[in-house]
């Protein structure tokens, strides 16, 4: 029950990671006319849960895993630095494991938690995420789906706010979309942050050109 | 060199192992005189073993730029088959690594195995390398693995291009291809700096077809050292200026631009890393020539000149 409880404050909207001031490509995605149908959304949102479980989750096991061994978590975030050249993907991240990290340790005041906002350098999202959770003590399953699930509420939750989707419509499609997410961990529960990778390049290209964009409500 | 059409011979079942190994060096780079930025490298070691073959002519540039070819008997990849090369670029060298055709991945009927090529590509000070190729096509059902780690030196300046298209289109094969796993890392000083890992398959959740959205080229350009201010310029010019107050994004052509920035013991180097999304190749082609034309003068021609 514990646990539970720690998970759901963890990933209510309410805990200030600053998740909804990005769309994870969508904002761009849309000024590229690339989704026109609600077909096209449904592709994106499955491309951004099929490229954080290729990419991210590798992040966010290993640090589960080493959540107080600052060392290995020091080369996890430097290797997630440098593997995210994409630099409105690389800011995002950034920006969201810091104040994930910072409320992490300011809330739940234990010294695992201080080490992750002192000690790391760039602190990305999935990086920190893990660690917090490891940290917390909450089972490493229910960490990726929260972590997954995450994504799916915040790409599904920028599409109402770009308005292409009704709010209701949105919870239909977040429940269709949601049941793809233990497939996609399932088949990279063992890769390697080593080995992170992305599967669907083009929403990525797109959230790549985010700052072109004349006028914009995200911040990636 | 006679193509063949590997796909439809069935016979061609061994694997072949392709090793190569090219190494350009100045006689006394030291004694150079400081203004005098690059010289014409003399290739000091060259190996190769079937099918592939390094070729480096001696009139190629205009400059003092070595034009390096690295070509496989049959025109391409078959499954199992394995190319690995070492590019040794010495000190006040300048390369180009260029290709005179596509690089095709076959499929082999009942033949699962991949087709893998690995570069290694090592940059002491001062020197400049471009690797600037024809993209890689692959067919249905290929396999293809490719690694390029680039061990460069904080004075010496890279510029690596790598795309492909969606597949043979006259054929309608778009994104047909089984796997396609591309792994760029680029080490200033012995330290990974930049990492770009892209693997490619249909998931059980959606098809890379689909999720390509009518795109036929996908490109990645790295851009990194102490003498590429200006093609950074230039790429920052073409692809990262903000959009006007109605003007409307292109959907056919969509090109990124990231800066870079390496901090290493002594110096800041800058780069960038680019990538395209093209809606034909002739159009992916036009990305690419964007890219190449502001390093002519460097390289001593165009080493797309009457392609495309």
């Amino acid at each position: 029950m514990e646990q539970t409880l720690l998970l759901l404050q963890l990933s209510d909207s309410a805990f200030p990671t600053g998740g909804f001031s990005h769309s994870l490509g969508l904002e761009s995605s849309v000024q590229h006319r690339q989704i026109l149908h609600t077909e096209d959304l449904k592709s994106f949102i499955t491309c951004a849960l099929e490229n954080a479980g290729s990419f991210n989750l590798p992040f966010v096991r290993e640090a589960y895993t080493f959540c107080s061994d600052l060392k290995t978590l020091q080369q996890l975030d430097r290797l997630c630095n440098v593997s995210t050249a994409n630099h409105i993907a690389n800011r995002a991240s950034s920006r969201q494991g810091r104040s994930m990290a910072d409320t992490a340790s300011k809330v739940f005041q234990a010294d695992d938690l201080h080490q992750l906002s002192s000690g790391l350098k760039h602190r990305h999202y999935p990086v920190v995420f893990g660690a917090v959770c490891g940290c917390l003590g909450l089972p490493l399953e229910l960490t990726r789906a929260s972590f997954m699930s995450g994504v799916a509420r915040t790409t599904v939750a920028s599409a109402v706010r770009l308005d292409k989707l009704g709010p209701v419509e949105a919870q239909k499609t977040l429940a269709v979309l949601q049941k793809l997410i233990p497939d996609i961990i399932a088949r990279n529960q063992s890769r390697s942050a080593e080995d992170a990778c992305i599967t669907f390049p083009v929403m990525d290209v797109l959230q790549n050109c985010h700052d072109k964009l004349f006028c914009k409500l995200f911040y990636s | 060199m006679g193509k063949r059409a590997m796909e439809s011979n069935g016979e061609e079942k061994q694997p072949r192992l392709g090793k190569g190994r090219v190494t350009l060096e100045v006689s006394n780079p030291r004694e150079m005189k400081r203004e005098t930025k690059y010289k014409r490298g003399e290739v000091v070691s060259l190996q190769h073993s079937y099918p592939l073959r390094l070729m480096v002519p001696e009139n190629a540039s205009a400059s003092s730029c070595r034009w390096i070819y690295p070509l496989t008997f049959g025109g391409g990849l078959v499954g199992g088959d394995m190319i690995d090369i070492d590019y040794n670029i010495g000190e006040k060298c300048v390369a180009l690594v260029t290709s005179q055709e596509s690089t095709k991945v076959y499929h082999c009927k009942g033949h699962s195995a991949v087709s893998q090529q690995n570069f290694n590509y090592n940059l002491s000070d001062d020197a400049f390398l471009a690797v600037l190729g024809d993209p890689v096509v692959c067919f249905a059902d290929a396999r293809f693995k490719q690694t390029q780690k680039v061990h460069m030196s904080s004075r010496s300046s890279l510029v690596l291009l790598d795309w492909m298209t969606a597949g043979r289109m006259a054929l309608k094969e778009l994104w047909k291809v089984d796997s396609y796993h591309s792994l760029i890392e680029v080490y200033v000083d012995d330290e990974l700096v930049f990492r770009d890992n892209q693997q490619l398959s249909d998931t059980p959740c959606h098809t890379l077809q689909h999720a390509m959205r009518g795109f036929q080229v996908l490109g990645t350009c790295v851009v990194l050292g102490k003498d590429v201010e200006h093609l950074i310029q230039h790429l920052k010019h073409l692809y990262s200026r903000p959009l006007t107050i109605g003007q409307q994004l292109r959907t056919d052509i969509t090109c990124s631009f990231s800066p870079l920035e390496v901090e290493t013991k002594e110096t800041t180097l800058q780069g960038c890393y680019v990538r395209f999304l093209a809606a034909s190749t002739r159009l992916g082609f036009s990305v690419v020539k964007e890219i190449t034309s502001a390093l002519s003068d460097m390289l001593g021609g165009d080493p797309f000149a009457n392609k495309y």
